[in-house]
């Protein structure tokens, strides 16, 4: 199996958090901003993953990444859930104007 | 009746017999003398009843007591003081028959006679002061009675200040002798005072009796009623002073009572010289009873009290028989609307007009000489021997004290036998004009004239003519003879020559037809420096206006700079006010400025940079963004 130049693993972690940076402040969408964080931790593990050739830590920090992003993702999604029947919006904006009152 | 009481009614009748003569507008003024008589009577009872001596003390303020002391020397003073005053009040029921203001009158002579007995009796040296200030405040109203007239208000404020500048002495010396000993009560003394008390106490009483250099007031109080001046200015309330020293006088500090004999005696040649050079027949009177003051102050001096009070007792009986004397002249010649009726150079010749009236001031006047047969002679006589004998024990020196006395002898003499020639004897200097008056001597001026006249004669006192001692000295008490024999002899013997020569003098000056006596009518006042000088009276009265003014002016000096203060003070107060001002604004623009300044640059870039953060928490992200983008940039390209 041929090494892959690692460059371009990183090439694509920079766009998956660019993506997913872009996602989280341009979305007005509770979900879709969710999703921004999901990809802008995805553009981190792969960088980590990258960087497990040189360190085998590395390898161990993203599985833990892995496993934490999920509990955030369930216990995010559980919220937004609860958020949405209470207030009956999943519009940021809107949101934010809520909490301000 | 017991003695309590007694005292208290031969005090208070003199006074409310005042106040009766005073309510009652057309009463004949009989009210104050019978008031007055029937204190006479009570003092002559008292005298006779009194045994030992007498004192009360009771609480007037709380721990403060106060009280009187009646012993046979203070009720044979109230007689005397009683039966004067009898005697002026009679006088004056004639005198002062055609004067409006009479109820006035009688009203402060009973508060006078008040008050003076009053002093007499009080034993507690604050009460005394309390009467002491009442007679010379009555003594006040009374010299200020013709207040209407031009002057008479300034002499009796002059009387009156000059009595006061004395009194703050007595009133010092007194407080003085309350802080440094246990007791105020003249009959609880009983060791020497000290200097300081001793002095400020003496000067209080030679203020009250004339002495130098207070002596100015009694020539100025002459110008109230002539039985005013016998009562007060002669016989009773210039002798306060004598009978307060002669009080505390055996307790004096040694070195006072050796100026108070020479103050005595320089009086007493100052009073007889200045009396020689006067016009004015109530002057004359005047500066002699500054003069016999003198005398009994010399008696103090030298220790022999006892011949004072004599003297003053003699004194107030021939003095103020010749104030009233001359009160029947003024009184008659007061007729003629445009003349000084006390002028001596209009008098002359009046022997014949008023033959009671002469016979009776020719007594009173050489009892005054001090001829022999005479009282004035005897007491006069207690004092020369007393003081000869204290010369004898103090030195050379000290016989300037009896020399001056022997020679104002001389001089009382001579100015006696000037006063009698120019006013009864000699040529009718009024001439036609005198005609016109017309003379009645009333029963009113009769009796009190010859009373007082007979009281001046020898036996009344001492069969012998020639003692210098009298059955007074069973309530004055007697002054140990201290002279020897040969001394007394000597010095009576020089004092009847001197007093002959002093007579005999006048006469030839001044008998009918001398040159002087010729052109007396005419003649100015004195023209040489030393006649100027007595004529004046040392210008005594002259120098307490210069004091007073020279205190004017020094108190004007220091308004003058008060006031140059008060300007710049001033200044400093305006320019302060000025400074602070300025600090203000300064304060304000500039410090307060500056904060104020950099407040504003604080809030003007919190509120630049506040609106940075953006409600949205996307837009914070995108400027988080910003920042780290820019943080990377400086740490990764600078």
């Amino acid at each position: 199996m041929s090494e892959l130049d690692p460059t371009y693993y990183l090439y694509l972690s920079a766009l998956l958090f660019s993506a997913g940076l872009f996602v989280v402040v341009s979305k007005r969408n509770v979900i879709f901003v969710l999703i921004g964080i999901e990809l802008i931790l995805n553009g981190a593990n792969l960088l980590l993953a990258t960087f497990s050739r040189i360190n085998l830590n590395a390898q161990i920090f993203a599985i833990f990444s892995i496993v934490l992003t999920v509990c955030e993702v369930a216990i995010a999604l559980a919220i937004l859930l609860n958020v949405y029947r209470k207030y009956g919006t999943s519009n940021l904006d809107e949101l934010q104007e809520i909490s301000n009152e | 009746m017991s003695v309590e009481v007694l005292i208290t009614l031969i005090l208070l009748l003199p006074l409310i017999g005042g106040l009766a003569d005073g309510l009652l507008i057309g009463s004949n003024r009989l009210v104050s003398s019978a008031f007055v008589t029937g204190s006479l009577l009570m003092s002559i009872y008292l005298l006779v009843s009194l045994d030992g001596a007498f004192f009360i003390k009771w609480e007037w303020l709380r721990n403060f007591q106060i009280g009187i002391f009646v012993d046979k020397t203070t009720v044979i003073l109230l007689v005397l003081v009683s039966l004067i005053s009898l005697l002026v009040h009679i006088f004056s029921m004639e005198y002062m028959r055609t004067e409006a203001g009479k109820h006035r009158y009688f009203a402060k002579l009973g508060l006078f006679t008040f008050s003076m007995m009053g002093l007499l009796v009080s034993d507690s040296l604050i009460l005394l002061f309390v009467f002491w200030e009442l007679v010379g405040f009555s003594s006040y109203l009374l010299i200020g009675f013709w207040y209407q007239k031009e002057d008479v208000p300034n002499a009796a404020r002059m009387a009156f200040m000059v009595n006061r500048v004395a009194d703050v002495a007595l009133l010092s010396g007194i407080l003085l002798l309350n802080a440094t000993s246990d007791t105020v009560f003249i009959s609880e003394l009983g060791e020497t005072l000290f200097f300081l008390p001793s002095l400020l106490i003496t000067i209080g009483a030679f203020g009250k009796s004339a002495q130098l250099p207070f002596s100015g007031w009694l020539v100025k109080a002459m110008v109230g009623p002539t039985p005013v001046s016998a009562l007060i200015h002669a016989a009773t309330m210039v002798a306060a002073g004598v009978y307060l020293l002669f009080r505390v006088g055996p307790f004096l500090d040694p070195v006072v009572l050796i100026a108070i004999a020479l103050v005595g005696a320089a009086t007493a040649l100052y009073g007889a010289l200045s009396a020689v050079a006067q016009n004015d027949i109530k002057k004359v009177l005047a500066y002699s009873t500054i003069s016999q003051l003198g005398y009994m102050v010399i008696g103090i001096g030298v220790g022999a009290g006892e011949a004072s009070l004599f003297h003053l007792w003699t004194h107030a009986f021939f003095k103020a028989g010749l104030f009233l004397g001359a009160g029947v002249i003024i009184h008659h010649l007061h007729q003629l609307p445009d003349i000084d009726s006390q002028d001596m150079r209009l008098m002359g010749g009046l022997r014949k007009k008023l033959p009671w009236t002469f016979a009776s001031f020719l007594i009173c006047a050489l009892a005054l000489a001090g001829i022999p047969f005479l009282s004035g002679f005897m007491s006069k006589e207690g004092i020369v021997l007393a003081s000869w004998a204290w010369a004898e024990q103090h030195g050379t020196w000290a016989y300037l004290v009896p020399d001056i006395a022997l020679i104002t002898v001389l001089i009382t003499a001579f100015y006696v036998g000037r006063l009698v020639l120019l006013t009864f004897l000699g040529e009718a200097r009024l001439g036609d004009l005198l005609e016109s008056v017309h003379f009645q001597e009333s029963i009113y001026f009769k009796i009190p004239v010859a009373v007082l006249a007979l009281g001046s004669i020898w036996v009344l006192y001492n069969v012998n003519p020639f003692a210098h001692h009298s059955w007074l000295d069973a309530f004055l008490g007697q002054t140990a003879t201290l002279s020897t024999s040969f001394s007394q002899s000597a010095t009576i013997i020089v004092s009847v020559l001197l007093s002959s020569a002093g007579l005999i003098l006048a006469f030839f000056l001044f008998r009918q037809g001398s040159v002087f006596s010729k052109a007396y009518r005419t003649s100015g006042n004195p023209v040489s420096l030393g006649g100027q000088i007595m004529y004046n009276g040392l210008y005594l009265t002259n120098s307490y206006g210069l004091i007073g003014k020279s205190l004017y002016t020094f108190a004007k000096g220091f308004a003058w700079i008060d006031k140059k203060i008060d300007t710049l003070l001033h200044f400093t107060a305006v320019g302060s006010v000025v400074l602070a001002k300025v600090l203000n604004i300064v304060d304000r623009l500039i410090v307060d400025g500056f904060v104020n300044l950099l407040a504003w640059l604080a809030a003007l870039f919190g509120k630049g940079t506040a609106g940075l953060h953006s409600k949205e928490a996307q837009q914070q992200i995108i400027w988080l963004l910003i920042a780290i983008v820019l943080i990377l940039t400086w740490v990764l390209f600078f």
